[in-house]
């Protein structure tokens, strides 16, 4: 199935402002909570789809990339940037090196020449977290499908680790020269393939590539405070480069996963406890979660509403690489009782003829009503 | 028949050209001579570009360095628009609606919002 505009996930317009983007997704992410929708299992992909709609236009780049090229943007796939080797199928690669072939023979070097020994290229692993795990941090242990140097030929690609020659088509320079009438057109030289070497006996090891498809597994460090995009660089653990060239990276690009109870944004957290009536009309304590598994005691006001959000200052998130933690936020849901007894009937029956002035939003919601009908009954 | 010319017929037929300044454009690979009975031939095109090259140096002020420089330029774009039109000949072949969304696409990277 096509996947929906973000803009529509949210449902705001295409020039909706920061704010009402963020209004939208609070709007939607309570709407479609799994915690309020136990009986729906479709809420929780749209809940999912809402997220992500939010993740991606939220942050200004992300955006600014969705709106150009829609979700495109986003699918980089698992492989690899594949930078200075040049990927056959990517559309953009084919005129990677223009600049290069410009004015390299300006700039004391020959472009495909200098491709002899090249850099291997970056790699992207996803990794997912849990929110517990992003909250404290983990060492991560990670198996990547690589290239490394081929131990036989030392990554050379020779046979014995012998040294490549100098191509004798285009002389080293990795290109040969045609002449079309007055023009003179320089194509990658067909026998070396640009690298300007080539060598006489390939390693059989490698099949004269220098490097080997081999599984590597990495311990990583993941600090505390991560996010979901949040991009983490292991210079030189990328693929191995051609014929003894410098290795490239290795980039885990992190994602963290919804979490059942907490909600982030940004460095908060955002929790919706339930209270029953009688706690918020009277007041009291609740016991509050917090994400490092502990619990806190938190003290209700009396007279509270529902929607009343308490702050736990630095009981958030911690800042990924600063000092420093963001709140969490209990959003007080009040909750009407069900399943009454006989006599709680009574009692409540009894509370409400003794009620007076109980319930300013209520009276001054309905005074408001009232308003509204007498202007349009003089309108 | 292509016809040949000597270093000297070369320098001869060249307004502003000089043997010092032909080996000199020869080193830096502006123009490819042939050897024939040991000696360096230039075929009609190349001297039609070592032309080219001292009209650049005289007209423009050019050094040899210069005028090497713009003649390569000159290569490089001609170059690029065969590649253009092998691009344009390989699109051409493809479905109207692969088509459709290349357009749009360069449309959109040419003139981004």
């Amino acid at each position: 199935m096509a996947k929906r505009d973000y803009y529509d996930v949210l449902g705001v317009t295409r020039g909706a402002s920061d704010d009402e983007i963020k209004r939208a997704y609070r709007q939607k992410a309570k709407a479609l909570h799994p915690d309020r929708n136990k009986d729906n299992p479709a809420s929780e992909a749209q809940f999912k789809e809402v997220s992500e709609a939010y993740d991606a236009l939220k942050d200004p780049q992300k955006k600014a990339a969705y709106d150009r090229f829609g979700h495109a943007a986003f699918e980089n796939g698992g492989g690899g940037f594949h930078r200075g080797g040049g990927n056959p199928h990517d559309f953009a690669s084919a005129f990677s090196d223009v600049f290069d072939d410009l004015f390299g023979d300006f700039m004391g070097q020959r472009s495909r020449a200098g491709q002899r020994a090249s850099r291997g290229s970056d790699l992207r692993y996803n990794l997912r977290l849990s929110l517990e795990e992003a909250y404290r941090g983990r060492q991560a242990t990670i198996t990547v499908p690589s290239s490394v140097a081929c131990d036989v030929c030392n990554g050379t690609g020779a046979e014995g680790g012998a040294e490549p020659i100098a191509c004798p088509t285009c002389a080293g320079m990795g290109k040969v020269r045609a002449q079309q009438g007055f023009f003179t057109v320089e194509r990658t030289c067909p026998t070396c393939s640009g690298r300007g070497q080539i060598i006489k006996n390939p390693c059989t090891s490698c099949a004269g590539a220098g490097r080997v498809r081999k599984d590597r597994t990495l311990s990583v460090n993941i600090p505390a405070g991560v996010e979901t995009g949040t991009r983490i660089r292991l210079a030189g653990e990328g693929e191995a480069g051609l014929r003894g060239g410098p290795s490239g990276d290795l980039y885990i690009f992190i994602e963290v996963e919804q979490h059942p109870i907490f909600e982030r944004d940004g460095q908060n957290l955002y929790c919706r406890i339930p209270v029953s009536i009688t706690t918020a009309a009277l007041g009291g304590e609740i016991e509050a979660p917090t994400l490092d598994g502990g619990r806190t005691r938190v003290k209700v006001p009396a007279g509270v509403q529902s929607g009343k959000q308490l702050r736990l200052r630095s009981k958030g998130m911690p800042a990924l690489r600063g000092t420093g933690a963001g709140d969490l936020y209990i959003e007080l849901a009040v909750e009407t009782p069900v399943n009454l007894s006989q006599r709680q009937k009574e009692l409540l029956r009894e509370f409400e003829g003794e009620a007076r002035d109980n319930h300013p939003e209520g009276q001054d919601f309905f005074s408001r009503v009232k308003s509204f009908w007498e202007g349009v009954k003089g309108a | 028949m292509t016809v040949h010319y000597t270093e000297a017929e070369v320098v001869a037929r060249v307004d502003g050209l000089t043997v010092a300044r032909l080996r000199s454009f020869t080193a830096a690979r502006c123009v490819r001579p042939v050897e024939r009975e040991g000696r360096q031939t230039f075929a009609e095109p190349e001297v039609a570009r070592l032309r080219l090259l001292c009209e650049l140096a005289g007209d423009f002020d050019l050094d040899e360095e210069g005028a090497a420089m713009v003649l390569s330029l000159v290569d490089q774009i001609h170059g690029l628009r065969q590649e253009l039109r092998t691009l344009a000949d390989a699109v051409a072949g493809e479905p109207e609606e692969v088509r459709r969304r290349i357009a749009q696409r360069a449309a959109g990277t040419r003139f981004p919002e």
